[in-house]
């Protein structure tokens, strides 16, 4: 019994010394300093990586608030901006800069049309001069000029232009028919 | 002669190692910057997380970058060193896991039992051999093989509990379970081992049991 309990002890012994030495192992020299170096590639990997992430996002950013802004623009000033000035003027257009009544421009829609003139009537008094946010182009200049030399003439021309413009309205809200409208003109 | 305790369990415990008191000093330096306690986590525990990472993949190359992975985990979690009161049960955690999540991605190669009672059968119709080294290396061949077809949840602790710098205690934090847990596991691989090797007592100086 004491001999068994002997060998079991050497065998536990022996098991000892080999598990010891199963786990005996080194690693190679200058583990330590491979280990740093490898580290501190990664920390530049990582730096440059955040670099381009925040290039990235900053080229996003400035794209998304250049589109908002453009959003941010009226439709009528962008076309405003789109056409040149010379198709959007008429004689109309440079009496009520004169000082003239206003008139109608030219082929507004007509619930457009409506609101827009009640808008004017009741929220604003009247001016005596239409503001303008730019001055006059040399052809406007002209026109002001030959209404101010031939005011009955322009007031002629103004006046058929509204005419022709209330024909229209009458014709787009269903008073008036086409059939009328050619007997009117004949 | 000395007669060693009944529990063989207990033989581990006496062991402590230059790195266990060094960790007395780990303290001071978890007050540097993030930087310096990440060198010092590097140099003071470099040999154990390799050590860990060996005692799974049982490769040098294969050890070694599991080392440098466990390290750049670290470094990204380097704020939160300060705050470890056990840096190395910590590291020895994080490495463990990195060594076992790369022993999956390449499976180990395990030998069948058959393959096992083969190279035992080669040993004992042998002999005695006259080159101790040779004897020495098939041996420790033999001993990796026992281990490795041990099961898991045997064969982890007992693995760990190869390496000097870890007790009970501290191996039970890295796998996840109790100490108690530990120690009946680290019994019971024992005595399937001592099982396995009956069948060379006398032989490469494994001592008989009747």
């Amino acid at each position: 019994m004491e001999s068994h309990d002997h060998d079991k002890d050497r065998l536990d012994e022996w098991l000892d010394g080999a598990l010891r030495k199963y786990g005996d192992i080194e690693p190679r020299a200058g583990i330590e300093g491979r280990i740093l170096a490898s580290l501190v590639v990664e920390k530049e990997r990582i730096s440059r990586s955040w670099t381009r992430s925040f290039v990235l996002a900053s080229a996003c950013a400035v794209a998304v608030i250049a589109i908002v802004l453009l959003s941010s623009v009226p439709h009528d000033r962008r076309q405003t901006l789109v056409k040149p000035p010379s198709e959007r003027t008429t004689v109309a257009v440079v009496r009520q800069r004169a000082g003239q009544q206003p008139a109608a421009t030219h082929a507004p829609r007509k619930a457009a049309v409506k609101d827009r003139t009640l808008r004017a009537r009741t929220l604003e008094p009247k001016r005596d001069t239409f503001p303008s946010s730019r001055a006059l182009s040399e052809q406007e200049q002209l026109l002001s000029r030959y209404v101010k030399e031939y005011p009955q003439e322009a007031g002629l021309i103004a006046n058929k232009q509204a005419a022709e413009q209330q024909k229209v309205e009458m014709l787009l809200d269903g008073r008036l028919s086409e059939s009328q409208l050619d007997q009117q003109e004949r | 002669m000395h007669k060693i305790a009944a529990n063989p369990v207990f033989i581990f415990e006496g062991r402590r190692t230059v790195a266990e008191q060094a960790l007395a000093s780990d303290a001071v330096l978890m007050a540097r910057t993030n930087e310096d306690a990440l060198e010092a986590a590097v140099r003071n525990h470099a040999r154990l997380v390799y050590r860990i990472a060996y005692s799974v993949s049982r490769n040098h190359h294969d050890a070694e970058d599991a080392t440098q992975e466990t390290f750049v985990r670290v470094m990204r979690y380097r704020r939160k060193l300060d705050g470890i009161s056990d840096p190395k049960a910590w590291l020895a955690r994080i490495a463990w896991r990195v060594a076992v999540e790369r022993s999956r991605r390449r499976p180990e190669t395990s030998l069948s039992d058959q393959r096992i009672e083969t190279m035992v059968e080669g040993l004992r119709s042998r002999g005695v051999l006259a080159d101790r080294a040779l004897q020495e290396q098939e041996t420790h061949e033999l001993l990796s093989a026992l281990i490795a077809a041990l099961p898991e949840s045997l064969r982890d602790p007992l693995r760990l509990s190869t390496l000097e710098e870890l007790q009970p205690r501290e191996i039970a934090e890295v796998l996840g379970t109790s100490e108690a847990s530990v120690r009946s596991r680290l019994f019971r691989a024992r005595r399937i081992l001592k099982e396995k090797l009956a069948a060379l007592e006398g032989n490469y100086g494994i001592p008989r049991s009747r």
